[in-house]
């Protein structure tokens, strides 16, 4: 960000007394908001054991393959309302088709300048069967100088079928290579916490993750450890998901992506730091794997079935000439210890005409394109709790 | 070096001083600076008197986007009657979006385009306004009154009416600003949305050197087709003080509240106790203040 601009937002700010130019961070812990559908859609029955279809997903803010100029690929910084609609309309139809009972956004807004202000957590709610939603803001700031980025707030989103009865935002760990300025307008990871009431007197929790991406400063990996203390005290049974920036600790390819610029155009902020991905080994140990690492395999054709992340989609190039495809894992779904997931459930949806959870899987098989919607694919899977 | 620096701004602030100082004249109003008379100020415009007209510019916005006004009495001023002015002005601020700083702003307020300088191909997905040139048309009525036959000040009440609009010659529209209230409404035009405006200021003589001025303004800055999230309308008020320092020179002191949609959001209890986000206008709170010489 530029320190120039950020001192003007800062004489700005004591000029400004009325509205926050930035979220103040004044938390470590507090509650979340809870939203309700406008018309409350009946919930199924949970059964027992209690089954929850899970999927978790970084939506890009409803920018599909629009590539973003921290994307390098691209300069766009805004988009019209016309674009934000037709790009959740996939996102609401790819929803509808997993189906879940809980669904975990990752980069969801609800008043951002650059995807028209739509507030996604109200679409999503409105136009999918989940009934309630919780939100954790990570970036809210009033204005945002840098490449015209104007209003934003995004975060981390809960929603489900069944009753949220309590939600709460947690602060993460905070980068410390940055200077102060720009860590007042940077985004703030913070966890979501949600307890659902999936029957009379049985609850579970879920929490979301979207850890840090661009430090250099061993930020991410304090994130994580952060997350596993958290989840140790953490009380119902559970299941975390997300973005964690991070690959599986048995990642064939640590460097060198396809959708990475060989020529740099773009600012050093939005390289992409070395991955660490003994850091993911601990919920391997101590939680229950959506996907296990055997699954993964060894080599990279084998691993690519689970990859879900790609900054250029099938429709873009590379500087080879190469079509963009996920070409690395950053997302996850796991479980407390003492729960599991159906076999045959759990899976990445990564394209049309996929079945979920492959040939033996319980399906659906896919008809929206998930390469399409997003920089990051949906995890799917059925927790069961008994 | 800083010595000699300090003795010349000195000598042209306290320089040719009279022995007995004038009234302060209002500022801002349809009376135009008289043949050979200046005015500048750190950051208001430099304004020039020539035979019949004014120009006004700014000596360090211009390098980058070079622009003009010229301010034409329609009328003569009289106490006690309203003088007329037109006022017309031309700008060409894509440099200014495309400079890096110090001379532009490029990547700061609108995009960069680093991505489509390196690549051509990615040129499609550049959002940064391309040339524009941005006439603006006003009018300016001013009644002078309260003449102290003294010391020769006076008062005066200004209206003022302008349209300024910026006018694609390449690229694609850019997008409404959205910032903060000041930096939107000045520079909407220079993104290529046009801006209305209709200002009211009572400049008020209290002592020949002391003068209070109070103005209203009302703003309509368009939105492209089919974008209605945030109201095109913005308020402002201003109250100050200008005080003077020496023969030449005038200290302004003031505030300006901005009355503007800028999405703000906030979280409430519905009926059944969940929660819900509603939308409000914002206010800004902006202190003011200038050194302005005038010879």
């Amino acid at each position: 960000m530029n320190r120039w601009i950020l001192a003007l937002a800062a004489l700005a700010s004591i000029a400004c007394g009325c509205e926050p130019l930035a979220d103040p961070q004044s938390y470590d812990r507090e509650a979340a908001p809870i939203f309700r559908r406008s018309t409350v859609v009946a919930a199924p029955a949970a059964g027992t054991p209690a089954r929850l279809k899970v999927v978790a997903w970084n939506i890009k803010y409803g920018a599909g393959r629009i590539p973003f100029w921290f994307d390098c690929w691209g300069d766009r910084a805004q988009m019209t309302k016309a674009e934000v609609d037709a790009n959740l309309a996939k996102i609401y139809a790819a929803i509808n088709e997993l189906d879940p009972d809980v669904l975990i956004a990752e980069e969801i807004e609800v008043n951002s300048r650059r995807s028209a202000y739509v507030d996604m957590v109200a679409g999503i709610l409105e136009h999918t069967k989940l009934n309630y939603a919780t939100f954790a803001s990570t970036w809210n700031s009033k204005y945002i100088a840098s490449e015209g980025v104007g209003r934003i707030h995004l975060g981390n989103a809960i929603f489900s079928k069944h009753k949220i009865t309590r939600a709460e935002r947690i602060r993460q760990i905070d980068r410390s290579d940055q200077d102060a300025l720009t860590a007042m307008f940077y985004l703030h990871r913070a966890l979501g916490r949600a307890e659902i009431e999936v029957a009379a007197g049985k609850k579970v929790a879920i929490w979301a993750v979207h850890t840090e991406a661009y430090d250099n400063d061993g930020t991410k990996q304090k994130q994580i450890a952060q997350i596993e203390d958290l989840l140790a005290k953490e009380p119902l049974p559970f299941v975390v998901g997300g973005d964690f920036n991070e690959l599986p600790p048995v990642a064939a390819r640590k460097q060198g992506f396809m959708d990475e610029r060989e020529t740099a155009v773009c600012s050093a902020d939005f390289t992409q730091p070395p991955y660490t991905p003994e850091a993911m080994q601990r919920f391997y140990d101590k939680l229950v794997p959506a996907i296990a690492l055997d699954r993964y395999g060894k080599t990279e054709l084998e691993q690519k079935r689970y990859y879900s992340h790609s900054v250029l989609g099938p429709d873009e190039v590379n500087e080879k000439g190469e079509k963009g495809f996920w070409n690395r894992t950053l997302d996850y779904l796991f479980a407390s210890k003492g729960t599991t997931w159906q076999v045959g459930s759990t899976d990445v949806a990564q394209q049309a005409g996929q079945k979920i959870g492959g040939d033996g899987g319980v399906g659906p098989v896919l008809k929206t394109d998930p390469v399409r919607l997003s920089d990051h694919a949906p995890v799917v899977g059925t927790w069961e709790v008994p | 070096m800083r010595r000699a620096l300090a003795l010349a701004v000195a000598a042209v602030v306290l320089g040719s001083a009279p022995a007995v100082a004038e009234s302060l004249a209002p500022r801002e109003t349809a009376r135009i600076l008289a043949p050979g008379q200046w005015q500048v100020g750190l950051f208001n415009p430099l304004r020039y008197g020539l035979q019949w007209v004014e120009i006004e510019l700014h000596p360090i916005v211009f390098l980058a986007a070079p622009h003009i006004d010229v301010k034409v009495p329609l009328s003569s001023a009289h106490p006690d009657q309203w003088q007329w002015t037109a006022h017309l002005g031309l700008g060409v601020p894509t440099l200014g979006w495309r400079l890096p700083k110090p001379m532009g702003l490029a990547g700061d307020l609108v995009p960069s385009c680093k991505v489509a300088e390196a690549d051509p191909k990615a040129a499609g997905w550049c959002q940064r306004p391309g040339w524009l040139v941005v006439p603006k048309f006003g009018v300016w009525a001013t009644r002078e009154y309260g003449h102290d036959a003294a010391g020769g000040g006076y008062s005066a009440l200004s209206l003022r009416a302008e349209i300024a609009s910026g006018f694609a010659v390449s690229g694609d529209e850019a997008a409404p600003l959205d910032a903060w209230g000041p930096v939107d409404v000045q520079l909407a035009p220079q993104v290529g949305r046009t801006r209305a405006q209709v200002r009211a200021a009572v400049d008020h003589r209290l002592l020949d050197g002391l003068r209070a001025r109070a103005e209203i303004g009302g703003y309509w800055v368009s939105r492209p087709a089919g974008d209605d999230a945030v109201s095109p309308w913005t308020l402002s008020v201003y109250a100050g003080l200008d005080v003077r320092a020496t023969a030449h020179t005038r200290v302004t002191l003031g505030a300006m509240v901005y009355d503007l949609d800028r999405r703000q959001q906030l979280l409430k209890k519905t009926a059944d106790g969940f929660d819900s986000y509603s939308y409000v206008r914002s206010h800004e709170l902006w202190p003011t203040v200038d050194v302005l010489w005038t010879y």
